[in-house]
C-alpha cells in the first residue's frame, strides 16, 4: 500500500446514501458511466457534510446561484439600459432600467426616497424603506409602474390581487455613511477611497427583502417558462439584488450631479469592489427545515462537483495545481483583510488566512514535485484528498471550506453541467408511500436517521427552544421553551424530536403493518413519516444536529444558505443574525457586452472566490 | 360583493398555516392545504368551508375509530369529522390495503365534506390505483372516479356512471364500483341514518394487465351524458396563472385565521428575531 495512504482519510469510504437515478443519469452524461461511478462513489458523507460545522465553514461556489445567474448573464450578453433617471439632490426620484435577455424583455423601476439620514437595518417588520423596486416582465411604460407602485404601497400585508406582469418587488436602505461618503466624493469631482469602502463592508445599499413567486400578489416562479431567463431557481430573486447594485450607483451619481453638473462618475473599479449589504436571520433555518429536498438540492449540485475534482488522476490535478494554489494564495490574501466579529465561535480570519496559505503551499509543492506533503518523496495518487485531509489537520473549517470551492471552481465544465440537479431536486416533493410497512420505516430510520435518534433528549437543555412567527409581520424568532409564550404555535424545526417521538410508536406495532394505518391513529406523524421516506431517496436532506436544543446556533445553517446563495463571506453579528455582501466584483452591465471586468479591477481589490478560475478554460490550463 | 383575484402561490404558501391554526399538525395541514388549494381553483368555497368548519367538523382534538377491518374491508366511525381532516388518511390506508389484497373497500361512517372528492380519487390516482368514491348529500348520485395514466402523473378524474355501460370508462371501472355497490348494500346500516358517509373503493392495477386505462373514451375532453370530466390539472393551470378569485370578507377571514396563529410581540420577543 502507498504510504500516502494515511493522507487520504478524508473520505476513502464509498458514499452509502441514496442516489436518484435522474442524478446518476447527469453525472454519466457528463462523465461517462465509469467516470461516473467513481464520481457517485467519492461523494463526501452526509455526517461529513450536513453537521453545523460543516455548514457553517461552506463557501460560495460556482454552483450558487449569485455566480450561476451571473455566468448566465455574461454567456447571453444581458443588455442592461437606464432608460429613465430622474433624481433629485436630496436623492429623491425614480430609476428605470430595460433589460433585454435571451429574447425577452423586462424592467426595474427603483423609488428613491429622500435620504432622511435615519439607518434603517431592513428588519420583516419595518414599514419605511429608501429604496422600492418593482421587476416586470415585458414592455411597460412610466405610467403602469407608477399604478404598481401605488398597489404595492397600499395594499402590502393587507391583500393584493395577483398581476401576472410583475415578477417580484423589492425593497432596500442607503448604508448612509458610506452613501453619504460616495456622494460627497463624487460631488467634489472625485473617486471614493477603495480602502474607506472596505472599510464599509464594501456597499453603500442593503437589501432588505425581495417577494416574488406568489408573495403578496406577483407571479408564480413555475408559471414562467422554462426557456424565461430568470426561471432557475432564486435567480429572479438574485437578479433583484443585482439591479438593486445597479441603482445604487445610478442614483448616488444622479444625486451628485444633481448637487453639481460637474460632478464625477463612479470609475468601473470602484463600482467593482461595492456590492449589496445583506442581513440573514432566523427564517432561514425554518425555511432549511421545512424544504428537505431543497436543502438536498442545495448541497448536492456542490457535493457532485467536489467529487468529481476530487476523483481526478494525479496527472491531471497537477496541471490544475498552480492555478489552486493562486486561488488559495488570493483567499488567504482577502481574509487577511477582513475584520473578526465578536462571535467567540468564529475562526479568526488571520487563521483562516494562514492556513490558505499553507495549503497555497502544498498545492504548489504537488505541481513542483508531485508530492502535496513536505515529509513525503512519493507522488500523492489522490491530490486533492490528501489537500483535503489536510486542511482538516490545519484545524480551520473555514480553510477547508473555501478550498472545496476552490476544487468545484478547478473544473468548471462539470460543476456547470451539474447545475441541473438543482431544479430538478427542488421539484421532488414529500410523498407517503402508501404500500410502506411500520418495518420499512424503522429500517430508513436505523439507517438515515441513527444521528437523531442517538440524540439524548432527556436533559432540557436539548429542547431548550422553540421556533415561533411573531405578531409582526410573521417575523421568525426563537423563544426558551421553559420562559416564553407561544409554544403550543411553534413552527416545526424539531426533526429530532418527531423521529424520535414516531418510532417509538412504531416500534409498538406489528412490522407488516402499513405505515398509512398507523397514520390513520396518529396524524400527528405524516410528515415525519413522508420526510423519512424522503430520505429514503434523496441525500443530504437534512441538517443533521438538534435545531432546538442550546448547542445548536443557528448561524450555522443561515450561512450555509447565505454561501448557497452566493454570498461570499459573512459575519454573524450575533449566534442568529448573519450579515454579509453581494455581488462584490460581479460583471457591470458593460461588461456583460463583451469588455471583460478583470480590466477594471483595481489592484489589491477584494475579489469574489467562487470564480471559475479567471475566465480560463479548463483545457486552456 | 367585494371580490379578490389572490396568488396561487401566496395562498399555497399560508394556508397550511390556517390549518395549524385549527390544530392541524404540519403533515396533515399540507395534505389539507393541497386538497384546499385544488377544490377552490376546481370549483370554489373550499376556504368558506374551512371558515365554516373550523371546530365542529374540523376538530385536531378527534380521530377516525376502526369499527372492523378484514381483508382489505373497513367500517370505519368518522367521528363527525371532515374528509378535509381524515380524508388523506382514509385514502392512503385504502391504497395501501389494495397494494396487497388487490382491492379495497371502505365504508365511513359520521363525515362530510363532499367537495373533496375529486381531490381524493385523483390522490388515489396519483399512487397509482384506481379508484371510486361514492358520498352521501347532493354527490351521492354521481361517483367520483379517478384512474392513474400510465406514468401516474396525471390522472384523470371524472364524476358520473352509477348505472352507465362501459361507454367512456376503463374497462374494469364498472366491476369496481360494482363491488362498491355491492359493499354498500351489505353495510346498508352505515348509510341509513342523516349522519354523512363515504364509501371508497381502491383497485390496483397491475402493469401490462390490458386494463391500464384509456379512461374516457372517445374524447378525453368530451363530457357524455354518463361521465363529466373533472380536470383538476387544467384548473392548477389556470389558477397558477391568473390567481384565484375569492370574496374579500372570506379573505378577511382567512386572515385572522392566519394572525390567531402568531405570537404576540413584545421586548423580549423583538431581541429573540433573527
Amino acid at each position: 500500500m502507498e504510504a500516502n495512504v494515511n493522507n487520504q482519510q478524508e473520505s476513502d469510504e464509498r458514499f452509502s446514501g441514496p442516489i436518484p437515478p435522474f442524478v446518476r443519469d447527469l453525472v454519466s452524461a457528463a462523465c461517462g458511466e465509469t467516470d461516473g461511478a467513481r464520481v457517485l462513489g467519492a461523494l463526501r458523507s452526509e455526517d461529513d457534510v450536513m453537521s453545523a460545522h460543516a455548514m457553517r465553514a461552506a463557501k460560495a461556489t460556482s454552483l450558487s446561484f449569485a455566480h450561476s445567474l451571473v455566468e448566465r448573464m455574461k454567456r447571453e450578453h444581458w443588455r442592461i439600459e437606464c432608460v429613465s433617471c430622474d433624481v433629485d439632490a436630496n436623492g429623491e426620484g425614480t430609476v428605470v432600467y430595460e433589460i433585454t435577455a435571451a429574447g425577452h424583455q423586462f424592467h426595474f423601476a427603483a423609488f428613491s426616497q429622500a435620504s432622511d439620514g435615519i439607518d434603517r437595518p431592513g428588519r420583516f417588520t419595518e414599514w419605511t424603506f429608501d429604496f422600492l423596486g418593482i421587476l416586470v416582465d415585458g414592455p411597460v411604460d412610466l405610467a403602469a409602474i407608477e399604478h404598481e407602485r401605488e398597489e404595492i404601497v397600499g395594499k402590502v400585508w393587507r391583500g393584493r390581487t395577483t398581476n401576472l406582469s410583475t415578477l417580484g418587488w423589492t425593497v432596500a436602505n442607503r448604508s448612509n455613511r458610506f452613501y453619504d461618503y460616495v456622494l460627497g466624493r463624487l460631488e467634489a469631482g472625485q473617486q471614493p477611497e477603495l480602502d474607506h469602502l472596505a472599510e464599509g463592508g464594501g456597499y453603500i445599499i442593503r437589501n432588505a427583502g425581495y417577494y416574488a413567486n406568489g408573495r403578496h400578489g406577483t407571479r408564480a416562479w413555475v408559471s414562467l417558462p422554462p426557456d424565461h431567463p430568470l426561471a432557475y431557481p432564486y435567480h429572479v430573486d438574485l437578479f433583484a439584488l443585482y439591479m438593486w447594485r445597479l441603482t445604487s450607483f445610478t442614483v448616488v451619481e444622479a444625486q451628485a450631479r444633481s448637487r453639481n453638473a460637474a460632478a464625477a462618475r463612479l470609475e468601473p473599479g470602484s463600482k467593482l469592489v461595492l456590492g449589496v449589504g445583506n442581513s440573514s436571520g432566523l427564517g432561514m433555518v425554518a425555511t432549511l427545515v421545512r424544504w428537505p429536498a431543497w436543502l438536498s438540492a442545495f448541497s448536492l449540485g456542490r457535493e457532485l462537483a467536489l467529487a468529481y475534482a476530487l476523483t481526478r488522476d494525479a496527472q491531471t490535478a497537477r496541471a490544475d495545481a498552480t492555478t489552486l494554489a493562486a486561488l488559495l494564495t488570493r483567499s488567504a490574501r482577502l481574509y487577511e483583510t477582513l475584520p473578526d466579529g465578536d462571535i467567540d465561535e468564529m475562526e479568526r480570519h488571520a487563521d483562516i488566512a494562514r492556513a490558505l496559505a499553507t495549503l497555497a503551499s502544498a498545492a504548489e509543492r504537488f505541481a513542483a514535485t508531485g508530492s502535496v506533503d513536505d515529509r513525503q518523496t512519493r507522488q500523492t495518487a489522490s491530490p486533492w484528498r490528501a489537500l483535503l485531509a489536510k486542511a482538516r489537520s490545519l484545524g480551520s473549517d473555514e480553510a477547508h471550506g473555501q478550498l472545496v470551492a476552490h476544487l468545484v471552481a478547478l473544473y468548471p465544465r462539470f460543476a456547470a453541467a451539474m447545475e441541473a440537479v438543482i431544479p430538478s431536486t427542488m421539484k421532488i416533493t414529500r410523498q407517503q408511500r402508501v404500500e410502506a410497512t411500520v418495518g420499512e420505516l424503522l429500517d430508513i430510520a436505523d439507517t438515515r436517521y441513527c444521528w437523531a435518534l442517538d440524540v439524548d433528549r432527556s436533559a432540557p437543555e436539548t429542547a431548550m427552544y422553540f421556533w415561533y412567527k411573531s405578531g409582526e409581520n410573521g417575523e421568525n424568532r426563537r423563544g426558551e421553551r421553559a420562559i416564553d409564550p407561544g409554544v403550543e404555535n411553534e413552527t416545526f424545526v424539531d426533526v429530532v424530536g418527531a423521529v424520535q417521538a414516531f418510532c417509538t410508536v412504531l416500534r409498538s406495532r406489528p412490522r407488516d403493518e402499513l405505515v398509512a394505518r398507523v397514520l390513520l391513529d396518529h396524524p400527528e406523524f405524516v410528515h415525519i413519516a413522508s420526510r423519512m421516506q424522503l430520505a429514503a431517496t434523496l441525500p443530504y436532506s437534512e441538517i443533521r444536529e438538534n435545531v432546538i436544543g442550546q448547542s445548536f446556533f443557528p448561524m450555522d445553517a443561515i450561512r450555509f444558505l447565505l454561501t448557497t446563495f452566493g454570498l461570499e463571506t459573512s459575519q454573524p453579528v450575533t449566534r442568529q443574525w448573519v450579515r454579509g455582501v453581494f455581488l462584490l466584483n460581479a460583471v457591470l452591465p458593460e461588461d456583460l457586452l463583451g469588455a471583460s471586468a478583470s480590466a477594471h479591477m483595481p489592484q489589491g481589490a477584494r475579489v469574489a472566490l467562487s470564480g471559475s478560475v479567471a475566465g480560463q478554460q479548463e483545457n486552456e490550463r | 360583493m367585494t371580490t379578490l383575484r389572490l396568488s396561487y402561490p401566496e395562498l399555497a404558501r399560508t394556508t397550511p398555516e390556517m390549518l395549524r391554526a385549527c390544530g392541524f399538525s404540519v403533515g396533515q395541514a399540507d395534505d389539507a392545504a393541497e386538497m384546499i388549494l385544488l377544490t377552490e381553483a376546481l370549483s370554489g368555497d373550499a376556504y368558506r368551508y374551512l371558515l365554516d368548519s373550523k371546530g365542529t367538523t374540523l376538530n385536531a382534538a378527534l380521530r377516525p375509530r376502526v369499527l372492523h377491518e378484514e381483508d382489505g374491508q373497513y367500517r370505519i366511525d368518522g367521528a363527525g369529522l371532515s374528509l378535509l381532516q381524515i380524508g388523506p388518511r382514509l385514502v392512503d390506508l385504502a391504497c395501501g390495503e389494495a397494494s396487497r389484497s388487490g382491492c379495497a373497500l371502505m365504508i365511513v361512517s359520521r363525515t362530510d365534506g363532499a367537495q373533496f372528492a375529486p381531490y381524493l380519487a385523483r390522490r388515489a390516482a396519483l399512487h397509482g390505483y384506481r379508484a371510486v368514491l361514492r358520498m352521501s348529500g347532493p354527490g351521492a348520485q354521481r361517483p367520483v372516479v379517478a384512474e392513474p395514466d400510465g406514468a401516474g402523473r396525471k390522472p384523470i378524474v371524472y364524476a358520473g356512471m352509477e348505472h352507465a355501460s362501459n361507454d367512456g370508462v376503463a374497462a374494469s371501472t364498472p366491476s369496481l364500483m360494482e363491488r362498491l355497490g355491492q359493499f354498500l348494500a351489505l353495510h346498508s346500516d352505515a348509510t341509513a341514518g342523516h349522519d354523512g358517509w363515504v364509501a371508497i373503493a381502491v383497485e390496483r392495477i397491475v402493469q401490462g394487465d390490458g386494463k391500464h386505462p384509456a379512461p374516457v373514451s372517445r374524447d378525453a375532453d368530451a363530457d357524455t351524458d354518463a361521465v363529466q370530466r373533472i380536470d383538476m390539472d387544467k384548473a392548477l393551470d389556470q389558477a397558477l396563472r391568473h390567481g384565484v378569485t375569492m370574496e374579500a370578507s372570506t379573505f378577511s377571514r382567512l386572515g385572522e385565521l392566519l394572525v390567531s396563529l402568531r405570537v404576540p410581540t413584545s421586548e423580549r420577543s423583538r431581541r429573540q428575531a433573527g
